[in-house]
């Protein structure tokens, strides 16, 4: 992904970029759960679930171009949780993440000022940062980070608190924040959310090979799922304003990786532009 | 033939002695409620109690539960519900369900061990894995069983 930021000068809190220029590389994802795509696949190589989060995205900027290249592999791919919005909103919210800390900006405050158009979008922002105490003092080594979405028609902003110590990272609260409309039981759509948040996690945590034209990670002694004891304090909210009814399961993990991704720069000044953590030597505590 | 007490009832079973405890439980005396997850170990879901200790049953020989008492999710409460179960309703852990008696037979060993356990005793304690990611209110699920009936809990 690359950008052309906008003019501004050095600690202008109000400096946002004017025009984004993305390039989405994937295989298909939604084929095998979509036969039918595979006509309009051979006529234009554009997996539209892949291009989820990318195609639209919730900030104001108007000059846009978003390049789809598909990714021919003999690997069966298809949809993860989170489908195209996973990976194409940590892309664009450590993007984002990086252009704030390019404009001397709080990327709370710099995001906030890219949905101003949307009141609503900024109450969800706003009640995570308050519920994340954003901007309150922490000591060395700790950071907090942010990310918004909007996937599955549903408005979501995320805050993780951590710590690094060398390789080590300890999670210590994760803050979710959901308006997703309608919400018929507060109860299951909180406990989505939280399973979403630590799922979120195990795509930071661990990925999958293949070797010899078989998956390395077979069983869950070599694929390394988040633990009980990684887990941190999980702070959830609902902001619904009614409507239609958004997703939640699908949407929670969305922004976990970018989240805490911003956060590990906020604590280290390591900015990690891939995932999972053991790409980079660090693990979770 | 193997002489084995599974939830108070004497059972003798047709295997070899180095055969999965799970297999017995499961395919053998018909017990369903102990769960198949990853078959090494790793996740927890075949979590069953032998002399009330925790133990990972597709990993555990059925030839060394003879002469022990085995515990299945079955047999936990011996009619009416633990202390651990009501937490769980309370808290609402569960959302698929898979991996929930595995967890809740380690929480009531973890409970009969140390009755009111800190966060890091959790942590240390309940290594079982959860896809759904309920770790979070399994916590909360813990303490509050641990609240709610410390004389319970070390029954």
């Amino acid at each position: 992904m690359t950008l052309r930021h906008g003019t501004h000068h050095r600690g202008d809190q109000h400096a946002s970029p004017e025009a984004l220029y993305s390039r989405v590389v994937s295989p298909t994802i939604l084929l095998p759960v979509f036969p039918p795509l595979a006509k309009a696949l051979e006529a234009k190589p554009v997996d539209p679930s892949a291009m989820e989060g990318m195609a639209e995205i919730p900030y104001a900027l108007a000059l846009r171009k978003v390049d789809f290249h598909l990714f021919r592999t003999p690997i069966p791919t298809s949809v993860m949780r989170t489908t195209g919005y996973g990976p194409n909103a940590f892309a664009l919210e450590s993007f984002v993440d990086e252009l704030a800390v390019e404009a001397r900006a709080d990327p709370y405050r710099y995001r906030r000022a890219l949905l101003a158009h949307d009141a609503a979008a900024v109450a969800v922002l706003d009640r995570a940062a308050a519920l994340a105490r954003w901007g309150s003092a922490l000591p060395r080594g700790h950071g907090r980070g942010i990310a918004y979405t909007e996937a599955f028609g549903t408005r979501l902003a995320q805050v993780v608190e951590l710590a690094v110590r060398d390789d080590a990272v300890k999670l210590i609260r994760i803050v979710s924040v959901a308006d997703c409309g309608r919400v018929l039981d507060p109860g299951i759509a909180r406990a989505g959310i939280e399973g979403g948040v630590v799922f979120g996690l195990a795509y930071c945590k661990s990925e999958i090979t293949f070797r010899d034209g078989r998956a390395v990670e077979d069983n869950f002694d070599r694929y390394r799922l988040p633990t009980l004891a990684e887990t941190p304090v999980l702070v959830t909210d609902l902001l619904p304003r009614g409507g239609r009814l958004g997703g939640i399961g699908e949407t929670s993990p969305v922004t976990i990786p970018p989240a805490l991704a911003n956060a590990i720069f906020a604590a280290s000044g390591r900015r990690l532009r891939s995932m999972p953590l053991a790409r980079h030597g660090l693990h979770f505590t | 033939m193997l002489q084995l007490n599974v939830n108070g009832s004497a059972h003798a079973v047709d295997i070899d002695a180095d055969a999965p405890l799970l297999w017995v439980i499961r395919e053998l005396i018909g017990l369903t409620g102990t769960k198949f997850g990853c078959g090494v170990a790793a996740c927890g879901a075949c979590t069953v109690h032998v002399d009330g200790e925790a133990v990972r049953s597709c990993s555990y020989p059925a030839g060394a539960a003879v002469g022990k008492r085995v515990t299945t999710i079955e047999g936990l409460a011996r009619g009416g519900m633990h202390p651990v179960q009501r937490a769980w309703i309370a808290e609402q852990v569960p959302q698929c369900g898979y991996c929930q008696s595995g967890m809740i037979m380690s929480a009531a060993a973890l409970l009969r061990a140390v009755p009111r356990p800190t966060d890091a005793q959790i942590d240390a304690a309940i290594t079982n894995l959860c896809r759904c990611g309920t770790y979070h209110r399994i916590r909360k699920a813990i303490h509050r069983a641990a609240a709610s009936a410390p004389a319970a809990a070390k029954s």
